[in-house]
């Protein structure tokens, strides 16, 4: 803080849940005189100019957000097929029926749990061992901790090109690497074989993702009070011991959310599929987001495109609400 | 604390473990780097090497004097400074809002903006494509701006509010005092003292536009206003993919993002800590 106030009274911290009376006995003109009746009078346009200063990042959200989220309802129950007419034709549920039908969508979401549960949890189980590791002290450890956050410093489309060159079939370097090792014997098309891409794509994601996760659990780990495992390490503690019954439960908040958040990402994320596989092979990896964009502006289908949309927010909603459930419970941050 | 460390055998372990894990991390980026700087005989031998045997910029050459890549690069450059000067402004003013004026829902506002974060791209570029079909902005850079608010504008405003939280309210009152204006004292006291932060806020927006590949993909069609994201993309599925140019463009598109990841990683964490835990 740049400037210092020499007043005992603000010296102490600032408390969000002083009332404004109390704030506004505090403050006190140079001439000594009590600002409180003045700031009575201004109590309205302390809200009004509240709201003013809200307004504008409102109405940017309004136009951009809420109208286009009300729209796509709307959207959903009309058949919109510009190639076939051009105006929509009100039709009710019937796109609802068709995404209980239609065994793509039903391919899509398997595809679509496989792909974030199984980025997930590769991620937090690299993220968990990077974690342990950088928290001891050795010479190097910078260095680790940098190298290891590289994927997810760089822009996320070039690290989705450069393991699409890792994984070509005829030049790629994972296709070299296992040949001299002997480990296949002739090149595998990792991201066209309909048993391999999916696989190869999680792998991608999980690379990205798992930097974010040691970060948090690094961060979380050296919150975790010095004494415990000192007091634990006069008793005879383990390594092991000290891991499964001190930091892993107390790390168990930021597990949690992370978890969940990372889920969200991994849900929410296009471009991996999209620049990987487009979806392909046989869609193999075919996600929901994927399939609401061929819906829409491959096919055409905007109607059914909405109602998919429609479904796919209501699966962020409920992640997002289960998500902030958690932060708002404020033992992430221990305040 | 018993130390991993201090048992011989689990420290060889963990560092092999280390070694393999910054090998993992590494290594699709070299290997991209090192195409980069090959002749395209040498991308096409078989075994590959790492170190180019005739190391040559001639890739940057073509795709900055040849391809549209330049263009890309501007468009990109507008729409990250057009998005963040957008989010800044509006957010500033909503974050101070937020953080210092206790008006009735404000609970339900902050949760509404905490939730615009999560809403996937994917979701609404349907219904944005019709609206700004109907606005007349398609294939344009507005447009990609405007797409952009939806996630720079919730996103900033948490950031900057949670900056704008740490600072004193006496420190602005102090200065209503001496007769400014609360926006008098908003931008000569709480702004400079948060400026780091909304530096890092700023930074933050910037990446995720740089970095933005759905609404670039739907909204824009002709390359006077494609992005670099989707304008690598198009080397892949519309030319024949030239592995050394595209590794070249990549390499290129790489250096500002990680230059200012590297100056807000230190906010990282805290950022997606405190954000959402102050409300």
């Amino acid at each position: 803080m740049r400037l210092h106030n020499k007043r005992p009274r603000s010296s102490k911290p600032h408390n969000e849940h002083a009332t404004e009376k109390e704030r506004d006995i505090s403050i006190n003109s140079p001439r000594g005189v009590p600002l409180l009746l003045h700031d009575v009078r201004r109590g309205f346009r302390r809200y009004a100019l509240g709201y003013l200063l809200i307004l504008p990042a409102g109405l940017i959200l309004a136009v951009v957000l809420i109208y286009p989220l009300l729209s796509l309802l709307r959207m959903s129950f009309f058949d919109i097929e510009p190639l076939r007419h051009p105006d929509p034709i009100f039709s009710g549920f019937e796109n609802y029926v068709r995404l209980l039908r239609d065994p793509n969508l039903h391919n899509s979401l398997a595809q679509t749990a496989f792909w974030t549960f199984g980025s997930v949890t590769i991620q937090f189980g690299i993220g968990i061992v990077a974690a342990i590791i950088l928290n001891e002290t050795f010479r190097g450890r910078g260095l680790a901790r940098a190298f290891l956050l590289i994927p997810w410093a760089m822009p996320s489309v070039v690290g989705a090109f450069a393991w699409k060159w890792v994984y070509h079939a005829q030049l790629g370097l994972l296709n070299h690497i296992l040949t001299s090792l002997h480990l296949v014997s002739h090149n595998v098309n990792w991201l066209g074989d309909p048993a391999t891409a999916m696989i190869a794509a999680v792998i991608t994601n999980s690379w990205r993702g798992f930097p974010f996760m040691m970060l948090m659990l690094l961060a979380g780990m050296q919150n975790i009070p010095q004494e415990l495992y000192d007091a634990s390490a006069v008793d005879g503690a383990s390594f092991w011991q000290q891991l499964r019954l001190i930091t892993l439960p107390l790390l168990k908040p930021v597990i949690f959310v992370i978890t969940l958040l990372s889920s969200i990402w991994t849900f929410n994320n296009f471009s991996y599929i999209y620049i990987l596989t487009g979806g392909g092979p046989a869609g193999m990896t075919e996600i929901l987001v994927t399939y609401v964009y061929k819906n829409g502006f491959q096919f055409f289908h905007f109607g059914y495109a909405a109602a998919l949309s429609v479904l796919l927010f209501a699966v962020v909603v409920v992640m997002s609400f289960a998500y902030i459930r958690l932060m708002s419970r404020g033992d992430v941050t221990g305040d | 604390m018993v130390k991993l460390f201090d048992n011989r055998f689990l420290k060889i372990v963990a560092l092999i473990m280390l070694v393999g894990l910054a090998a993992f991390s590494l290594l699709p980026f070299m290997w991209m780097f090192s195409t980069a700087f090959k002749t395209p005989n040498e991308v096409y031998t078989s075994p590959p090497t790492w170190i180019p045997e005739n190391p040559t910029l001639g890739n940057f050459g073509y795709i900055i004097q040849r391809g549209p890549f330049a263009l890309y690069f501007r468009n990109s450059l507008l729409v990250g400074l057009g998005t963040t000067a957008l989010a800044l402004v509006v957010s500033i003013l909503a974050g101070y809002g937020f953080s210092r004026f206790r008006v009735p829902g404000r609970g339900y506002l902050l949760f509404g903006f905490l939730m615009a974060q999560m809403f996937p791209s994917a979701l609404l570029i349907i219904p944005l494509f019709q609206l700004f079909k109907f606005l007349k902005l398609m294939d344009t850079l507005y447009v990609l701006i405007l797409a952009n608010a939806t996630f720079a504008v919730p996103l900033c405003t948490w950031l900057i509010k949670g900056f704008f939280d740490q600072i004193p309210h006496e420190l602005e009152e102090a200065a209503m005092i001496d007769g400014c204006s609360r926006l008098g004292a908003l931008i000569r006291v709480v702004l400079p003292n948060a400026l780091p932060g909304i530096a890092a806020a700023a930074i933050f927006v910037f990446i995720g536009s740089w970095d933005e590949f759905v609404f670039a993909l739907t909204f824009t069609s002709s390359d006077a206003v494609r992005t670099l994201p989707v304008g690598l993309q198009r080397f892949i599925t519309s030319y024949e993919i030239q592995w050394n140019h595209m590794a070249a463009g990549t390499v290129l598109v790489t250096i500002p993002a990680v230059l200012l990841f590297l100056y807000i990683q230190r906010y990282l964490t805290q950022g997606m800590l405190a954000g959402a835990t102050k409300g």
